[in-house]
This record gives structure tokens, sequence and C-alpha cells, in this order.
């Protein structure tokens, strides 16, 4: 009878507290590459992509006040959305195992990075929505081994004013700030589902990069692109030099 | 009996008594209803019908901006058009956007019905609209918000480890949501519909709090539903 009356408290004791923890406790958060083929047209060249360990192996950790800390493996997902991505944009993606040795028959190899991360709770902000801000630079490294000037570039795609010029800063990578949301109302039927919630704001992080990518790189028209202008032109102008017979 | 298991027989009727607690709280939440009234208008600009295998594809107006219509809410219209009698076919917002990545996320997406012509320009957008046979979109605009709270209910546990909760809680809350219909064949604007859902819910509480609340949200989704498959049908109020 003792033993039984134990196994009951324990049990209860375990019950209160898991439920204690999914309030309050550490959140590790594990997102899908939910990112779908882009309905573009491949430009007609080759690529290369280069992926570092450092992005592979990407795990970002926050600390969040009244939750303890936020772990997030955006590495693991790197390979899936950019793959997809570039798989899409280009006539053919080339895996790059070593910046040493760059492939010649490419336009350039890319090398994506992940320079900052940022997660706001609706604890923090104040409103209804998990967000997550991830900040990507994507290098261009051309086969002479020199990186693509994105500044000069732009300036060469119709800013010509010599004194902006001679004050522009050299900028060797294009920079994307993809950012995610997911609402709480929709993760809160009987205990917020923090976890779900930030791994879907992730996902729609993901999806935003990619957007970002295929907006700068696509050879459209209509509909109406949005994002940094500058880079765009930068990017454009790089394409349009690789895209000549 | 020993110290120990009087403790324990304590602890376990004490926790008996707080689930049977929580689980009259949540009965009640499930059963018992709050008042609910509810406003619908249309504006009809253009005939409209549908023939069978095309689809209406149901959207949530989507930006990076705060206020954005709950998933939730888009699932519970796309599931209540797509059955019952005068069903229609329905692609989820999800199964859309997926399919025309990435021209309608949030940060890309059409801001207005203005806007549709150049996406329709884009001869991949029209490419896989043409293979997804899909014949309206529908846009849905407008949340659901608390718009009133006063009291309070407050719970402690009294002498003899019993868990009990006095007060009186009420909220006033507000749907309010509005359907663009959009025919992508002829690349018009056929007409515009509206839910609008007030409710009033309140909690007494003396010992156990029992919730009357009102589904605002749910009885919004239903309207826009109804209305949805008999405008698209090209059916008007005024014919019942």
């Amino acid at each position: 009878m003792r033993i039984r009356l134990s196994l009951i408290s324990l049990a209860i004791s375990v019950l209160g507290l898991s439920l204690l923890s999914a309030c309050a406790g550490n959140i590790n958060v594990t997102a899908d590459a939910n990112v779908p083929t882009p309905i573009v047209d491949p430009h007609p060249f080759p690529v290369g992509v280069y992926y570092s360990p450092e992005l592979v192996e990407y795990v970002h950790e926050q600390k969040v006040a009244d939750r303890g800390s936020i772990t997030i493996d955006l590495g693991k997902n790197q390979k899936t959305v950019f793959d997809r991505t570039f798989g899409q944009m280009f006539q053919e993606v080339v895996n790059v195992e070593s910046l040493d040795e760059l492939p010649q028959n490419v336009a350039g190899v890319l090398v994506p990075s992940i320079v900052a991360v940022q997660l706001m709770t609706p604890q923090q902000s104040r409103n209804d929505y998990y967000e997550i801000w991830i900040r990507y630079s994507i290098e261009i490294i051309l086969p002479d081994g020199t990186k693509l000037d994105f500044a000069s570039q732009a300036s060469r795609g119709g800013r010509t004013d010599p004194e902006n010029r001679e004050s522009q800063r050299s900028q060797l990578a294009w920079m994307i700030a993809a950012y995610g949301k997911a609402n709480k109302q929709d993760y809160s039927s009987f205990m917020e589902k923090a976890d779900s919630a930030l791994a879907e704001a992730t996902q729609n992080a993901y999806r935003d990069a990619a957007l970002l990518i295929v907006v700068s790189l696509a050879n459209i028209v209509d509909p109406p692109r949005r994002g940094d202008p500058k880079i765009k032109a930068a990017v454009r102008e790089w394409v349009t030099e690789n895209s000549q017979p | 009996m020993g110290y120990g298991e009087q403790s324990t027989m304590k602890l376990l009727k004490t926790s008996f008594r707080t689930i049977v607690l929580a689980g009259v709280f949540f009965l009640g939440y499930l059963v018992l209803p709050g008042c609910v009234s509810t406003t619908q208008q249309q504006f009809r600009e253009a005939d409209t019908g549908i023939e069978e295998g095309e689809v209406i594809a149901v959207l949530r107006r989507k930006s990076n901006t705060r206020n954005e219509t709950e998933e939730s809410f888009i699932e519970c219209l796309t599931n209540k058009t797509s059955s019952g009698q005068g069903a229609i076919e329905v692609m989820s917002d999800r199964e859309f956007v997926d399919a025309l990545f990435p021209w309608f996320e949030p940060r890309s997406a059409p801001r207005n019905v203005d806007e549709m012509p150049r996406y329709f320009a884009n001869e991949n957008i029209r490419e896989t609209l043409e293979q997804i046979d899909a014949r309206y979109i529908v846009w849905v605009n407008g949340t659901t918000q608390r718009t009133d709270q006063s009291g309070s209910v407050q719970c402690a546990v009294a002498t003899g480890g019993i868990p009990a909760c006095f007060g009186f809680l009420t909220w006033e809350a507000s749907s309010d949501y509005e359907a663009t219909i959009w025919d992508i064949d002829r690349g018009i604007t056929v007409g515009r519909l509206s839910a609008e859902s007030k409710g009033m819910s309140f909690v007494p509480a003396i010992g156990v709090p029992i919730p009357f609340v009102a589904r605002t949200q749910a009885s919004a989704c239903a309207s826009l539903a109804e209305q949805l498959k008999d405008f698209i049908a090209g059916k008007d109020p005024v014919d019942e």
C-alpha cells in the first residue's frame, strides 16, 4: 500500500513538474525547412555553393526573462533552404567542398552565412507574436578568387556621382534580413505551445530568406519586387553579365 | 496509517478536488455558450458561378505588421465552406501559397486587389493557377479582439486543502471579418462579404467557476462560410 501511494505521489509530482517546465522551462526548437520550390525560370549559367561548418552547425541560444533559454538548431536546415532556392534559380548548382579549390566552370561561388539572430516572445514584445529575425550575408566569390563588390557594382548600375562613389564603402556581402512570426493565438488551445510557435516563426523566416533571394535574382518585370533596391541592382547586374551568350 | 501515508492521502484528495474543479471549468467552457449576435453584409459587383473541378482559394491577407487574420479562422472558414450543403472545393491557404511560392508570402503578396493584375501578368503564376484550376481567390481580412473586460475571479486553497474560486469576470469580444472575392478568369473583384459577431462572456464563481463563453469567432466563421457558399453559387440573400 505504502509503495503504491508513493508511486502515485511520484507520478503526480512528475506531472506537476512537467506542467511547470512547459510554462517556464528551457525551450528547444526543432523547425523543418518547409521552403517550396520557387516558380521562377532558372538563369542559364551554373554557380557553386559553399556551406561552411559554421553555417551548418549554427545553433542559436537566447536567454529570455521568465522563460529560461530558447535554443534553435538553425544549422541543420540551411543546406535544404539554399539548395532548394539556388537549385531553381540557376541552370546548375555545384556543391563546393573547399574554398581553396574554386571551380572554374561557374559564374561564382555563393557562400551564405548567418550573421545574427534575434528572437522576441509575446512576453517581451507585449503583442501576440513570436518573432525571429535571421540576418544572412551571402558572398559571391568569382572564379579568379576575388569577391564581388556589391557597392561598386551598384554604382556602375546608374549611381555615377563621383562624391558618392568616393564615400561608398566596399560591400563584399549581400545582406539579407529574413523575418518570421507566429501568432500565439494559434498555439494556445490549452497550454501555450511556445516551441511549436517558435518552430513556425523559424520556418516563416526560412521562407522569407528564400523569397528575398528570389526577388533579387529573378529576371522578372511583374509582380512588384520588394527588397533592398541597391543590392538588387548589384546582384542583377552580375546575373545579366553572366547571362550573355 | 503512518504520517507519510496520511500526507500522501491528503495530497491525493487535494489533487482530485483540483482536477474536478478544473474539469467543471473546462466542461462549462465547452458546453455553456455566452450571448453572441452576428451581423452580415454582402455587396455583389458581378455575377458568379463555379463549374465542377474548379476550386476556390481562401487566403488570409498577410503582412509583416502585427494585426494579421488568425490562421485558426482561415482553417475554420476553409473547413466549413468545403463541407455541408452547397459545399465548394476549397484550396487551403498553405497549399495555395506553397504552389505559388514565393509570390504570396507576407512580404510579396498583393497589398490590395488593384495589384492583382500585375501578379497574373507573370507567366509562371498564370500557368500554376491554370494547373490547379483555381477560379476564385477569397481574401480574408479581420481579427477577433477583446474589447472590454471587468471584474475578477480569485482562487485559493481553503482550510482542509479544498481549492475554491470566488468572483465575477466578464468581457466583450468582437470578431470582425471581411472577404473580398476575386475572379481569376475575368480579372475582376466580384463582391465583398462581411460578418461581425459581438458577444459577452462571463464567469461567475461561487466555489466553482462556471464559464459562459461567447464564441464570436466560431459564429463569424459559420456566417461567412454560409454566405460564401451562396455567393459563389450565384444566390443572393433576397433569392431565399
